[in-house]
């Protein structure tokens, strides 16, 4: 019984990971330079966590986030990497305190993201999607 | 002393916000730390003592840097009521995703939690559970020597993160007191390990949070040690399931010494019932090869109850019924008693 009870508990946690609805999304992906390629939703989760750190051109990838009580990174973070921002603050903690690596730069609006991306090399960034992106490349992703 | 100390602690929690993560594009400044009361039925355990002792205080500044496009420094020092120590200090030089060299004193990849064996933000009880980070001469914290770590994707989900090393390894181990201390740890003595050679493996998979590894590696004794240097080696296996609201993690390690060895491991589970409460529970185990008295096993069971102000802050409350005399340590000039229940209370914090 208590076996059972365990295994109805794992399914029900693991279940809403897996059968995750498609959501639309209000922000645009938007890069420092063109790039023709593609790049998946577990591309972006890879870039976001810094665990793929360099464009096919090996040049660095920069990405840059919203603050954590932006609702636009709560969204980014729920349809990108498939975390909370509480989740993602724990994973940001996991990596610096085992001396791995330190959480992407943060900006406060749309308008410093836009900035960031405008004037870094290699810069990736989101903003909402009614932004005007001038002067970047926005990306497609799937 | 303990009044400065809970201003500064105090102070720096206070000014969490207005100064989190001091961060520039090439240098970052993190703190973490926390402080627990912790009172038993007889044994002193963890953080608890029969009187009940209000001293368990650590505090620990991390610091990273970036001189130089590919290279990034990292160092930590921490502070508690008797030590202050530095945790790490390595360079890191970074080739691609797949290879990164660090040489100096690096973090003992091994297991789930020995990198960040001090945050106590990463996990939900108080103190990890001893039968694997205890004293039981698996794990220490940091490995003198040079170590190489990368990660490569393998296919659109599958994700493999690996880490290699060679160096020398400080492994804390209960020491055994004599006839009146009723058999039971009296303290703490440290295995001096040399010529160190291990690895972990971690593989995340296509289920977001699900991941399972290895950890292995083993060295000589140093030659104060032992003459005969035996070698000393330690296996363990981890499996770790992580959502916004559930955490479920299990290891089991294999530390051996010559011809005598033990094994130990632990399940524990936390559910998340709102953002800011959460239940944990866990269970473990340890068993020397050897000795099937009561010196030689330590089990145990936890209840516990959190409330997280911020990923950043949280307030601990639980409950452990442990028994078996490996872990735990006699009252002064007292006889150890078999069982042992801790009442553990603390806060815990990193920004």
């Amino acid at each position: 019984m208590n076996r059972l009870r365990l295994a109805v508990f794992l399914v029900l946690a693991i279940l809403p990971r897996i059968a995750r609805p498609d959501e639309p999304v209000t922000f645009v992906i938007i890069v420092n330079a063109a790039r023709d390629a593609e790049l998946t939703r577990q591309d972006l989760a890879n870039i976001f966590m810094k665990r793929m750190t360099r464009w096919s051109d090996k040049r660095p990838i920069n990405p840059v986030e919203r603050f954590a009580d932006s609702p636009l990174r709560a969204e980014f973070s729920r349809a990108i990497l498939h975390r909370s921002v509480d989740a993602m603050q724990a994973y940001w903690q996991q990596q610096i305190f085992s001396g791995r690596d330190i959480p992407p730069s943060e900006r406060r609006s749309d308008a410093e993201v836009l900035e960031y991306v405008r004037t870094r090399a290699g810069a990736i960034g989101y903003v909402s999607s009614a932004t005007p992106t001038e002067g970047v490349y926005v990306v497609r992703w799937k | 002393m303990k009044l400065t100390r809970w201003i500064l602690i105090i102070g720096i929690v206070a000014c969490a916000n207005a100064s989190f993560a001091q961060q520039s594009s090439k240098t970052a400044i993190h703190v973490f730390g926390g402080w627990a009361y912790g009172k038993t039925d007889g044994n002193g355990y963890l953080s608890g003592t029969k009187k009940g002792d209000y001293s368990a205080t650590s505090l620990s500044l991390a610091i990273s840097a970036a001189p130089a496009g590919h290279l990034r420094i990292f160092a930590s020092s921490q502070q508690t009521e008797s030590t202050t120590q530095i945790d790490y200090a390595f360079g890191e030089w970074t080739f691609s995703d797949a290879l990164r060299l660090r040489a100096g004193k690096i973090k003992h990849p091994f297991g789930i939690s020995t990198e960040v064996y001090d945050v106590g933000t990463l996990r939900p009880f108080f103190s990890l559970p001893q039968s694997v980070y205890g004293p039981v001469g698996t794990l220490a914290e940091s490995l003198n020597g040079v170590g190489a770590a990368g990660v490569r994707r393998l296919g659109p989900s599958w994700t493999v993160k690996y880490d290699a090393y060679f160096g020398a390894l400080s492994l804390p181990y209960a020491d055994f007191g004599e006839e009146g201390h009723g058999g039971a740890a009296t303290g703490e003595q440290v295995l001096d390990t040399k010529e160190v050679i291990g690895a972990r493996l971690v593989v995340e998979t296509p289920i977001d949070g699900l991941s399972f590894g290895a950890s292995a590696y083993s060295g000589k004794l140093a030659p104060d040690e032992s003459a005969m240097r035996p070698r000393h080696s330690a296996a363990g296996l981890q499996a770790e399931y992580l959502t916004d609201r559930v955490s479920l993690r299990a290891e089991w390690t294999r530390p051996r010494t010559g011809d005598e060895g033990e094994h130990g491991g632990y399940f524990e589970a936390a559910y998340h019932l709102t953002s800011h409460w959460q239940v944990a529970a866990r269970h473990e185990e340890l068993h020397e090869d050897a000795d099937h008295s009561l010196i030689g096993h330590h089990h145990e069971s936890a209840l516990g109850i959190n409330y997280w102000v911020s990923p950043h802050f949280v307030v601990k409350l639980s409950a452990h019924k442990v028994e078996g005399l490996h872990l735990v340590v006699p009252e002064t000039d007292g006889q150890a008693k078999p069982k042992t229940t801790l009442l553990n209370f603390g806060a815990q914090f990193s920004f």
